[in-house]
């Protein structure tokens, strides 16, 4: 094989295969050191597997309840038909799950292969058929029985290798004697289920055969009616169980199938993946919660959403989209190795900070706010930008600011999304990414944003009752991560505190009713002015209970709201660049091949034609004949007269030398065709 | 001498025929194939043929003869068979009235039922029936199914007695109604026979999840959660398939009148008045007469038009171009403007 690869003239641009080795990506103009070089590959390189991990272990349970109920309705699709046996349907039906897998497609691939291989691990048999292979009965077939055929055998093999071995020797024994069924022949399909099951398995088996139709809507609907009456007259014999797999709605069925083939259907329907709420428990996994490691401002942040609600809903890009970024982050910023960083490394790493890094550090923004906040102090200031020990000693405190910062920004975070959505104000509820991305958009914090003070002023408003809600959900979720922050300690107690108060508030409230409701009622009038007194003192406590609950609340976020690049040296986690991005996943097809066709030098740059860069409109015997063809027929009107076309063509090509008419014509006809 | 034979006689050469024909009616009571197709040059008798055959054989309300040179729209079509199958003529006692107004197949079978009173087959004879190819093109398929269509499904039936049937019971079992309270059984059953007209006979809800949710849907609408139909698209691809709507009904010659965003006043004055000339031609506006296919450029170019922002023109735009004409053909037949997507692209 490398023989042949190795004598492949590479003679056109399609076929060669070019790699370019970038060497070491030193940055700081070469200087940087190996170590930190490998630092922030490593670095990367966990970051990432970790990211990767849990946006994995987080879309394998969106989907695992209702994958989980796909191989339920599988398993069982066949042990309930005692049910039907008294009923006596006229209709063999066929089991069938309609799986509702959203708008976009091309992330269908890996989601039904999950399917797949929850049902093989099940010890069902599954055939999975796309349009693109199945295009007439006889090779859909095929390919159902082939593959149903074939992943059997692997979960044989896994079981008893014998006995799969002993499988192929009578197969090719029936070959001999007798003509051999072909491939595509149910009855082959059929044979072989009773020699698995019927003899070897003694009639113990939950198996079924399962076919993933995994695009129906790209299927030739005749196709799958002949599809569905052969399997269901086999139904017998087989327990085929069909899974449609359906990116519209359950009309498309409707639509493409006639009433005689859905009756042999008995289908349920399974969602899987609503692009909503699998896009919110993304961000707030990876997005808002992850703490470690770099982080998304705004402008990535804002692309990478807008990406995803306005174009595609795909979730796979979304996702190699954030492996761009943070392993562009890691690429460019020479600082990225500091910034996964415990107390253990910081030692160690600060030691390979050379006199260059810390000069970029001194070239930060955020150091500059942080000197000029230093400015009344001289000496300061001179030691912060001279000194690079003093500098590199203050570096660990930088950075566990910074954590400490984005711990309590998140539960802080966290209380605005608890309390508006327990306000009972339907304009003032929004979904938690687009609550981050103003946080990350206002640049005073997020408390000096509108939104937030609104929040805050519904919140007065707010009875006992819905305070104490509030109060107890905060304090239950800041319970949970109070390990991880101690510095919240002191908040903690004091929600705790509230919600005590608030609730013997409203005990001694309850109480008065029910003790009200069983008096007569003279009593009553005489116990509802008492009560109306005490009222007054109680709500008086009241007002100046909620005022300090609101009053908590208003401090905790002007404290921890703060804007990201108000902290110093968030230039280490925050990454912000979001043009690399765009040139990287907004491919523009038709601007490329404009360019492509008009300006080839700007991607081949050949000697010959680099020669003239000012004038990009000539058009040049040397450059390619599509080019100059394209470039003609710019020239042109709406109509174009062919041999004209070929005319100039060739006045073209003379410009480099003239061309005998007679020697060149042929092959200059070819050239042209 | 038997009908055929006396046939054979006034027709000579012709016998083979005849006799195919009579053997395929039958009796008026037999079945018949459901099309029965007759075909050869002009003036070769076929018509005159049968024209005798039914008059002879069969009663007049029994079949319905259509001249479609004469019967040249649809409800022309029907109404004259429904005349004829219900033994009216429109005449000055009643009035010149056709027996009742008949403008689609799925009216035309209802009618149809109506005045089907016995068991005798029924026969629609379309003399000239290339003609039908001009009318719409839905007719013709329709025409071919109508004993399908209007035949009830044993099977179906049985499918849904069989499912039905054991709720139709359950007030007995349980003891609460007595085995001979039909009234009161059916009344009982009512409400569940609208559901399976609903869901069952559309296999919205499957055999097996009616026997398990029956007893629940009763009291709420059950029916409803199990068969939500949402469809999420994300932003931009609504555009485009308003886009593309927008290409498939709107003539491109208005194209820059209406996307066009700096007009000048004259140049929309002196259209105004074109089109009303065209109103006055009694033709029909453009967005009646269904959609028309168009070329991809276009839609895009309205939907650059259509958009409240600016953006670029990335792959993944054409990307959901490439999943609406694979994916979102749209059920409503009324709004298929990703048919004709397709058929641009064809």
């Amino acid at each position: 094989m490398s023989e042949i690869q190795a004598r492949d003239p590479f003679d056109s641009i399609t076929k060669g295969c070019f790699v370019i080795l970038p060497g070491e990506p030193r940055l700081i103009d070469g200087t940087e050191s190996v170590e930190t070089l490998k630092l922030r590959v490593k670095e990367y390189e966990r970051t990432w597997s970790e990211m990767k991990n849990r946006i994995d272990s987080l879309l394998a349970n969106i989907n695992k309840f209702s994958i989980e109920s796909i191989v339920n309705f599988v398993t069982n699709a066949y042990n309930d038909t005692s049910n039907f046996q008294n009923l006596n349907l006229p209709y063999c039906e066929l089991p069938t799950a309609l799986v509702f897998a959203g708008i976009n497609i091309p992330d269908h691939d890996v989601l039904f292969k999950q399917v797949a291989r929850t049902l093989q691990q099940n010890g069902h048999a599954v055939a999975t058929l796309r349009s693109a292979d199945c295009s007439n009965l006889k090779n859909t077939i095929g390919h159902m029985i082939e593959q149903l055929m074939n992943t059997q055998k692997d979960y044989e093999k896994d079981e008893d290798e014998d006995e799969g071995i002993d499988e192929r020797i009578v197969f090719s024994k029936r070959a001999k004697g007798g003509s051999r069924l072909p491939k595509y022949d149910m009855q082959l399909l059929a044979g072989w289920y009773e020699h698995m099951y019927q003899t070897a398995r003694c009639n113990d088996n939950g198996s079924r055969l399962v076919v993933i139709i995994q695009d129906f809507e790209c299927f030739d609907p005749k196709l799958l009616e002949d599809l569905v009456l052969i399997c269901s007259e086999y139904r017998e014999r087989l327990p085929m169980v069909f899974l449609i797999g359906i990116a519209t709605t359950i009309e498309i069925l409707h639509d493409t199938l006639p009433k005689s083939t859905l009756s042999l259907l008995r289908m349920e329907k399974f969602s899987l993946l609503q692009p909503d709420q699998c896009f919110n428990a993304l961000v707030n996994e990876v997005i808002i919660e992850e703490s470690k490691g770099i982080k998304l401002g705004l402008a990535p942040f804002k692309y990478l959403t807008d990406t995803y609600l306005l174009l595609n809903y795909s979730i796979s890009s979304y996702v190699s989209k954030l492996q761009y970024a943070v392993m562009h982050h890691y690429y460019a910023n020479p600082l990225s190795f500091l910034s996964n960083i415990n107390r253990e490394e910081a030692q160690a790493r600060l030691y390979l900070l050379t006199d260059e890094h810390l000069e970029i550090i001194r070239m930060q923004t955020s150091f500059r706010k942080f000197v000029e906040a230093c400015l009344p102090n001289y000496q300061e200031v001179v030691k912060l930008l001279k000194d690079n020990n003093y500098l590199r000693s203050l570096i660990p405190g930088f950075i566990e600011e910074m954590q400490l910062y984005q711990k309590k920004f998140s539960v802080a975070f966290n209380f605005i999304y608890i309390i508006q959505k327990s306000l009972n104000e339907p304009s003032m509820r929004k979904q938690k990414y687009y609550l981050y991305f103003m946080a990350l958009q206002e640049t005073n914090g997020l408390c000096e944003s509108d939104y937030v003070k609104s929040v805050v002023l519904h919140l007065r408003k707010l009875d006992c009752m819905k305070l104490r809600e509030i109060v107890i959900a905060c304090k239950e979720y800041l319970s949970q991560r109070i390990d991880d922050i101690i510095e919240l300690t002191e908040a903690m107690s004091l929600l705790e505190n509230f919600a005590e108060k608030l609730s013997s508030n409203d005990d001694s409230e309850c109480e008065l009713e029910r003790e009200q409701a069983m008096l007569s009622i003279g009593e009553r009038l005489v116990r509802s002015r008492a009560k109306a007194a005490r009222n007054k003192t109680n709500s008086t406590n009241d007002t100046k209970l909620s005022k300090d609950v609101v009053g908590f609340f208003e401090a905790l976020f002007r404290d921890n709201l703060r804007h990201y690049s108000s902290i110093t040296l968030h230039e280490l986690i925050y990454y912000d660049t979001v043009h690399l991005l765009k040139k990287a996943f907004n491919a523009q097809p038709r601007e490329a091949l404009q360019t492509a066709l008009g300006q080839p030098n700007h991607y081949i740059r050949c000697d010959c034609c680099l020669e003239d860069q000012s004038a990009v409109d000539e058009i040049l015997s040397t450059q390619n004949d599509t080019c100059i063809l394209y470039k003609l027929y710019l020239e042109f009107g709406r109509l174009i007269n062919l041999y004209d076309w070929f005319v100039a063509f060739k006045h073209v090509l003379d410009k480099a030398g003239p061309i005998e008419m007679n020697e060149a014509q042929y092959p200059l006809r070819n050239r042209y065709s | 001498m038997n009908f055929a034979q006396e046939l054979a006689l006034l027709y000579p050469g012709r016998s083979s025929q005849i006799s195919t024909l009579i053997e395929l009616i039958g009796q008026p009571t037999d079945a018949s194939p459901p099309v029965i197709f007759v075909y050869g040059h002009s003036s070769l008798g076929k018509t005159t043929i049968i024209k005798h055959i039914f008059t002879q054989l069969l009663s007049a309300t029994h079949y319905a003869f259509i001249n479609c040179v004469e019967c040249h729209t649809e409800s022309l079509l029907f109404e004259h068979a429904l005349n004829q199958f219900a033994g009216i003529t429109p005449s000055f006692e009643n009035n010149f009235c056709n027996w009742v107004k008949c403008g689609d197949v799925n009216e035309f079978i209802v009618r149809l039922r109506e005045c089907w009173t016995d068991d005798n087959a029924r026969y629609l004879i379309l003399d000239r029936a290339e003609r039908l190819r001009d009318m719409s093109p839905t007719l013709l398929p329709a025409l071919m199914n109508l004993p399908a269509l209007s035949c009830k499904d044993l099977k179906e039936l049985r499918y849904l007695a069989s499912l039905l049937f054991p709720i139709y019971l359950l007030p007995v079992k349980e003891g609460t109604m007595n085995r001979s309270e039909h009234g009161k059984l059916a009344k009982n059953i009512q409400q569940y026979f609208k559901l399976a007209m609903d869901k069952l006979y559309l296999r919205d809800i499957s055999s097996s999840e009616w026997i398990k949710h029956a007893s629940e849907i009763e009291n709420n609408q059950n029916g409803q959660s199990l068969t939500s139909r949402r469809i999420e698209v994300p932003y931009y691809t609504k555009f485009l398939l308003i886009a593309a709507f927008l290409a498939s009904y709107n003539p491109p010659r208005l194209d820059q009148r209406y996307f066009v965003k700096s007009n000048e006043g004259r140049v929309t004055k002196r259209k105004r008045k074109s089109n009303k000339a065209e109103k006055s031609n009694g033709k029909p506006r453009q967005q009646l007469l269904g959609p028309k296919s168009f070329p991809i450029e276009r839609m895009l170019a309205i939907f650059y038009s259509i958009l409240p922002e600016r953006i670029e023109g990335t792959v993944d735009i054409h990307m959901q171009v490439n999943i609406i004409l694979n994916n979102l053909t749209f059920t409503n037949p009324n709004n298929v403007d990703n048919r004709t997507l397709r058929d641009s692209k064809v």
